[in-house]
């Protein structure tokens, strides 16, 4: 019973993960585009830049920044958990095959 | 049915009379053993299938981005700009507001088809290696 709650935990860890890709592709995707909506504002107001459209231009670009460590954050933290759930989940089905040999040498002999 | 087998069935069943039938036993099902390689396919397959559907949509997106990119070029040479044609006089605003939302819209869908073609290529790397688990 609780090999197999330890199963459907792993891989309902790893299902998260997998989807953790999807979010930080969008992330990474939004972030982009708001660093390039920035660029480009600076780009149109030039050297007459004003207080509020240099709020702007710094609100957007730092959104787009955090949004492209966010994603980027998230990519590693999916990568990592399947890395380590992987491997644990390996060492669980090892542990028991080799349970299941022994029994069977200890039933042969 | 023969008559012999008739007999013997009729027999049978007077013999078996009031006796409760035993349950049958069903037979034991065998837990399909979870194999590591499995497991792992699956996930790779998963992978691979958003991989596929990132590099689709990054192609989607550079179309959208050279399309917009173009109109951008078109507006800044008012000449075929579409919006000042079709309402038939000059809008020197809103030449300029189509111009940045052309170039806007072009840049911004060629920097995330680039986002979605570099993620899905990475992950299709990840995949083809196997060297996630």
């Amino acid at each position: 019973m609780a090999k197999e709650t330890d199963l459907k935990t792993i891989a309902s860890i790893i299902s998260i993960a997998s989807k953790y890709i999807i979010a930080s592709v969008v992330l990474i995707s939004i972030g982009a585009a708001s660093g390039v909506y920035a660029v480009l504002t600076y780009l149109v107001y030039g050297t007459s830049i004003t207080f509020t459209s240099s709020i702007a231009v710094f609100l957007v670009l730092f959104i787009g920044l955090a949004l492209i460590a966010i994603g980027v954050f998230l990519t590693l933290r999916s990568l990592y958990w399947m890395r380590s759930e992987g491997i644990r989940l390996r060492e669980m089905l090892e542990k028991d095959k080799s349970k299941g040999t022994q029994r069977r040498k200890s039933n042969d002999s | 049915m023969t008559l012999r087998r008739k007999i013997i069935s009729f027999k049978r069943k007077i013999m078996t009379f009031g006796r409760k039938k035993a349950p049958k036993e069903k037979p034991k099902e065998k837990r399909p053993r979870t194999r590591y390689e499995e497991i792992t396919d699956q996930v790779y397959t998963k992978l691979e299938w958003y991989a596929k559907r990132f590099i689709i949509i990054s192609v989607v997106g550079m179309v959208v981005g050279f399309d917009g990119l173009i109109y951008g070029m078109f507006a800044y040479y008012s000449s075929v700009n579409l919006l000042t044609t079709i309402l038939g006089f000059q809008m020197p605003p809103l030449q300029d507001v189509s111009v940045f939302l052309g170039a806007l819209i072009g840049i911004v869908s060629l920097a995330i088809s680039l986002v979605l073609l570099a993620l899905g290529i990475f992950w299709r790397i990840k995949v083809e290696r196997r060297s996630i688990f």
